[in-house]
Parts: C-alpha cells; sequence; structure tokens
C-alpha cells in the first residue's frame, strides 16, 4: 500500500481528493503521475517519506508520497 | 524602412493643448528596447526629476514595448511611467489587453503628457487625428460607465484608458484601467493619480495601422514549435486565470494571511481560488489580451454586493489574496465583489487590499475604532464591510480620508504601532507572495526600482518550479531553508524581468520555458537585428541601473533597501514556510557586489561604464 497526498490545486484532478491510497503500485513517479492523470507542468515537487525525489524515483510498498504544485499566481 | 516600431511619439501639452510628435530614434530604441526602458531614457535626459508626482512639471508617459502589437506570443504589454505620487521615486506600470496593441495601430510608439488642463478633458486619437476634448459629461463616472460612454462619443471599436472615480479624487492608490468591464490594469503605484492631475479623465485610440515586420515568414517558423509548448504549460492559466495559483501559493507557505501574520489556510485558499470559481458557475467566460493564445483572462458574475448581476474581470490571483486570505474572507461572493468595485473605481487591487487588512488589524487593535470608520465593522473577513470600505477608500471620504493615499500614509497618519501594520517597501505595498517562502524574493522586493513590486523579480517561479533556472543557464543549488545563491537569482530575474517590460511581453511567457536566446531570436525577426540572449540580459541590466540611477537621485541608496519589520524579523509558526526568516544583510551585501554597486548601493562608474550608462 501507498499513500499519496496532493497539495495545493493539485486536489481538482481528482475530485478534490486530499489523500488518495493504492494498493499495488510497480513503476516510479512519473508513471505515478500519468496514472492520477496530473499535469507534470504543475508539481513543484514530490516529497516521498519527507524526502525530495526526482520523477525517476521508484515507488515502494509503505512509501508516503507528497505532491506539492508550483507556485503560479500572478 | 524602419522596423518593429512605428517610428513617431505623441507630445500633448495640457496646459496649451498643443499636440506634436516627436520622431522615435531607433538607436535608442535599439540600446533601451521600448516600453519602459525607453521611457526611463527619455524622463532621464528630458525632465526635472525633483518635481512634485502631482505638479503639471511630472510628466506622464506611455510607451510601447519593441514586440507590443506585433504577432509574438503574449505581446501585449506597455507601460505607463512617472514620477509616483505614491512613493516619490521611479515608477512603471505596465498594462496588458488590447491598448497598447490599438495604440501602434495609431502610429504610434508612445505618448508624453506634460501640463495641466484646466478644465477635465480626454485624448480622442483617432489615426492619424489627435483631439483634445471636452470630458465633463464623463466626470464622477467609474471605469466601465467612461469606457462605455467615450466610445460612444468617439468609436465602438475604440480601446479606452481611463480613470475612475479614485483617480479623479487623486488617490495615490488609483491606477489607469484599460478595457472596460474587460479591466486590465496599469495600477502600481499611483498612476491614475497622475492622469487626474493632469485632468485626463480617459485617452482612446482606434487605428488601422501595422508595424512593419523584417521577416514574418522566420517569425512565424520560429513560433511553430514554441507555442504548443506554452499552452501546454499555461494550461492551469488558461482553465482557471492567475485565481487558479491561489492554493499552491498556499501549500508553499506564500500565501499572505491576516496581513501577513499567519502561515496556513488551506480550507479558506479551497473556497477562493479560480478552481472554485469555475466550480460554482462564477466564472461565466474567458477573454485574452492582444497575440495572447494563454487567454487567461476570466469574465465572472457579481452575485452580491452594489452591483449585483453585472458581469466584470473576474478576480485574479492578486486580487484572491488581497480579498480573500489576507482580511481571512473565504467568502468567493464578497471577493468577487470587492475586486468588481476596485476596478470600477479605479484602485489598485494590491495597494487595497493591503490598506483594507491594515485597517482591520488597526480596528481590532483599537488603533481605530466605529466612530472613525462611521460604522462600518472592520472585523476580519466582514464581507459586507469590504465592500463599504473599499467605496469609502476610493471617495476618500471618512475612514478613507485616512487609508486612501496607501499603507505608509496610513501609518504616518495613526503613528505608533499602525506603522508595524503598514506593510510596504519605499511606500509601495508589498505584493501578495511572501518574501519568507521564497527568500529571493525578499531581496527583490528590497531592490525592485518602484518598491514592493513582484513583478520586477518574479524569482518565486523559478523556486518553485514553474520556471527552472537552468533554463538561463542558471543551474546552482536552491533551497527553500537557506539563502545562498538567491541574491544571485534575483539580480538575474531583475534584469530579464526588464527586458520583459521593455519588449512587451507578459511574464506569463516564462511558462513556455523561455529563454533569452529565444526571445532574441524573434526580435531579430523583427527587426532584422543581430542579438543574441547575452546581449538582451546586458540590456535588461542597463534598465534596471538606470531606474536605479534616478532613484539614487532622490536619496535611494542601501538605507532604503530593506524590507517591512513583519517580513524580516518575524517568522510564521505554521505553514510550509514556518520558521523561515531572509538573511537581508548577506542578501543585499552579496546582490550590490553581484551588481557592482558600492556597498550603499549607488552604482560604481565602472559598472556604468561597461552599461554605456555614463552620460545618464
Amino acid at each position: 500500500m501507498i499513500t499519496i497526498e496532493l497539495k495545493g490545486q493539485l486536489i481538482w484532478c481528482v475530485d478534490k481528493k486530499k489523500t488518495i491510497p493504492i494498493e499495488t503500485f510497480e513503476g516510479n513517479l512519473k508513471d505515478l503521475i500519468i496514472l492520477l492523470r496530473l499535469p507534470e507542468s504543475e508539481i513543484g515537487m514530490i516529497l516521498v517519506n519527507q524526502k525530495k525525489e526526482p520523477l525517476s524515483y521508484c515507488v515502494k510498498d509503505n512509501d508516503h508520497i507528497i505532491i506539492v504544485p508550483v507556485v503560479g499566481g500572478g | 524602412m524602419t522596423y518593429g516600431i512605428m517610428g513617431k511619439i505623441l507630445e500633448v501639452d495640457l496646459t496649451s493643448k498643443a499636440i506634436g510628435y516627436r520622431t522615435s530614434d531607433i538607436t535608442v530604441f535599439k540600446k533601451y528596447l521600448g516600453g519602459s526602458g525607453v521611457a526611463a531614457k527619455i524622463l532621464m535626459d528630458e525632465f526635472d526629476l525633483g518635481v512634485d508626482p502631482l505638479s503639471p512639471e511630472n510628466p506622464l508617459i506611455f510607451m510601447n514595448g519593441l514586440l507590443t502589437g506585433l504577432p509574438v506570443p503574449t505581446g501585449a504589454k506597455s507601460s505607463f511611467v512617472a514620477k509616483s505620487p505614491l512613493t516619490g521615486i521611479w515608477n512603471e506600470s505596465t498594462v496588458g489587453g488590447h491598448w497598447g496593441a490599438q495604440v501602434k495601430k495609431c502610429g504610434l510608439d508612445g505618448m508624453i503628457m506634460t501640463g495641466k488642463s484646466e478644465t477635465p478633458v480626454y485624448i480622442w486619437i483617432n489615426d492619424d487625428c489627435v483631439e483634445i476634448r471636452d470630458a465633463s459629461a464623463l466626470m464622477g463616472l467609474d471605469v466601465f460607465e467612461t469606457s462605455d460612454k467615450v466610445k460612444a462619443m468617439t468609436d465602438a471599436k475604440a480601446v479606452v484608458a481611463c480613470i475612475g472615480p479614485a483617480g479623479e479624487n487623486l488617490s495615490k492608490i488609483a491606477g489607469i484601467m484599460i478595457g472596460g468591464n474587460e479591466t486590465r490594469a496599469a495600477g502600481r503605484g499611483g498612476l491614475g493619480a497622475v492622469m487626474g492631475s493632469k485632468n485626463i479623465k480617459a485617452i482612446v485610440a482606434k487605428g488601422t495601422k501595422s508595424a512593419n515586420v523584417y521577416s514574418r515568414e522566420s517569425l512565424r517558423d520560429l513560433l511553430k514549435d514554441f507555442l504548443p509548448i506554452l499552452n501546454a504549460n499555461a494550461k492551469s492559466l488558461h482553465d482557471f486565470g492567475t485565481a487558479g495559483g491561489v492554493q499552491g501559493v498556499e501549500a508553499n507557505g506564500d500565501l499572505p494571511i491576516k496581513n501577513w501574520t499567519l502561515g496556513d489556510w488551506a480550507e479558506g485558499a479551497e473556497k477562493t481560488c479560480g478552481q472554485n470559481m469555475d466550480y460554482l458557475g462564477i466564472t461565466v467566460s474567458h477573454h485574452a489580451c492582444y497575440a495572447c493564445s494563454i487567454r487567461c483572462g476570466k469574465d465572472a458574475r457579481v452575485d452580491i454586493g452594489p452591483y449585483k448581476g453585472a458581469i466584470g474581470h473576474g478576480p485574479e490571483y492578486e486580487t484572491c489574496a488581497a480579498f480573500g486570505a489576507n482580511i481571512l474572507n473565504d467568502n468567493i461572493e464578497y471577493l468577487v465583489a470587492a475586486n468588481d468595485i476596485c476596478n470600477r473605481m479605479g484602485l489598485d487591487v494590491i495597494c487595497a487590499g493591503n490598506a483594507t487588512a491594515m485597517a482591520m488589524e488597526c480596528f481590532e487593535r483599537g488603533v481605530i475604532d466605529k466612530v472613525d470608520t462611521e460604522g462600518i465593522d472592520l472585523t476580519w473577513g466582514n464581507g459586507p464591510s469590504i465592500l463599504d470600505f473599499l467605496l469609502k477608500l476610493a471617495k476618500k471620504e471618512g475612514i478613507g480620508a485616512i487609508f486612501g493615499d496607501g499603507v505608509k500614509d496610513a501609518g504616518d497618519k495613526l503613528g505608533g504601532l499602525a506603522k508595524e501594520f503598514a506593510i510596504h517597501v519605499k511606500g509601495l505595498s508589498v505584493a501578495f507572495h511572501d518574501p519568507r517562502a521564497f527568500t529571493s524574493m525578499a531581496v527583490g522586493y528590497a531592490t525592485s526600482n518602484r518598491g514592493g513590486c513582484h513583478l520586477e523579480n518574479l524569482s518565486y517561479f523559478c523556486e518553485s518550479g514553474a520556471f527552472p533556472p537552468g533554463i538561463f543557464g542558471f543551474n546552482k543549488p536552491l533551497s527553500k531553508h537557506s539563502d545562498e545563491n538567491k541574491a544571485e537569482l534575483s539580480v538575474i530575474m531583475q534584469n530579464l524581468m526588464n527586458v520583459y517590460n521593455a519588449l512587451g511581453l507578459c511574464k506569463f511567457l516564462i511558462r513556455g520555458k523561455t529563454n533569452p536566446e529565444t526571445i532574441a531570436t524573434w526580435i531579430n525577426a523583427v527587426t532584422g537585428w543581430d542579438m543574441t540572449g547575452e546581449d538582451l540580459m546586458v540590456t535588461g541590466e542597463r534598465l534596471h541601473n538606470i531606474k536605479r540611477l534616478y532613484n539614487n537621485s532622490m536619496g535611494i541608496s542601501r538605507k532604503d533597501d530593506h524590507l517591512p519589520p513583519r517580513l524580516q524579523y518575524h517568522d510564521r509558526r505554521t505553514g510550509a514556510a514556518a520558521g523561515i526568516l531572509p538573511n537581508m544583510t548577506k542578501l543585499l551585501t552579496e546582490y550590490y557586489n553581484i551588481r557592482g554597486w558600492d556597498n550603499e548601493g549607488i552604482p560604481t562608474p565602472e559598472r556604468l561604464d561597461f552599461l554605456d550608462l555614463t552620460t545618464i
């Protein structure tokens, strides 16, 4: 089981869900954001178990993943 | 043949009603690019900088960017420039919409307005014909009414730049508003008051000309691959406007909350963002500035307040922060109504929002009470009171007489504790990106030439990943919890943003991961020049320095390059940027060194020689 926590406006991409548990997942973080249909250009940082990781990071069981959007605004 | 620019600048003396033209000097445009760059050169060379900003002697200059009104992505921006009545120093206020493009169609690169008319007037630029007309029938009208009425008096397809009641009342936080209810604003620095001081209610333009482009074919080829990237990366801006960024800003600890005192407001941000306005059906349609495929403009329905039922330009991010988080109002209907009132009255939302937050803090702490407010209950988040307060602000009546000239002035009037609640740099209210979240913004705000401006730096885009600085070759580490490399980033981004302003490009072009080399190829296709990205960045540095020289001549130096105490010394306890404070001594010292300025923040002769500014 992995847990994904979405921050900021990213919740609107998944019916305003802030936390998404996934029973089983194989792949890296890029695969995960494709699965969740999150726009890559809106993602500023991904933390896995409180550590910043690149998109190439291979997701492991029990990972707690926080996805933080970029700053927009004007 | 001249390419890119139109070749002449309109000169209007409001005192004598004389109308004339000067030839646009191509060598000046090549060195300063256009927009606020060329305006700075004209101001420095030809005018007395020591004048009272609201006197007839203070010229109001409008200047198009080199690429304004051309088929270049986001080439819609132009600049109004004058000495600011709000800060007493350099001010440029850029604006999009269709104003600059329409002025260009009239065959003009810009306008220089001097003197003061005895009676209210509007300037009607109908291609080659320019008239100064009586505006007495327009006085007292709001921005939407003025735009509609003056178009009925001239041409339904004309584009209007005007002031609202705030500008007429010489409020130092009044802007120059463009496009009627599709409002775009040259909001910052009180240039609406400068226009009002000259008795100009509106400037109206309608033209039929177009600029010569050196190679339209090359330009088309260059843009073919670029536009899909820009559109893909800016999809959120298209869908939800800048207001779509509210939650992301909050999630990064970048959102000012309760007059810049708190660190998180996630539930409130969810209620006051562009996505929620779209979800609730408040956003009814999109509109675009000239030559822009992003279409970030949103039209919003007003559901409450004195203008209930109207539709106008919806709240931008800055407005959502101003009348949402920073005053603890999570009622989106009142937020939209507050935005609408600012647009109609011709108020800068950043200054008006900071003034509202300051007034609420003063009310909470007993600095002002209901006697001062004439019954307006300025408790945090009180929706109806926000609307009443803003109307007073525009009229400078009652409590509006205290806050209607901005937070610094209000602090000076109220004295004591109130000064701590006034969040400004050099008199200009700080825009709603917190420098304690991204500390490159701290040194950026402190050294921005017009004061607390986010757009002269924009490095929060870099630090958050929206515009990775590797795109322009900056690959040094950036950490939220360290000031390392932040001064250097700030210098580079200030130089780049000076280029954007002078070219007439919107800052959202950076969502296309646009580097200086790319922009230089567009300039070359338009003009036939042979500029490089490096040339552009040196030009950007030149522009930042000429404006600094203007400010130095006003007495600005290191003593003025600081943040308000709340942002410099008081960290926040919660949120994504909890505990972070910028080390301003370190940041400023590094910044001056990189700039080639002395320890007091004065450009050195050697640096001015390198920038070819020794004759300024």
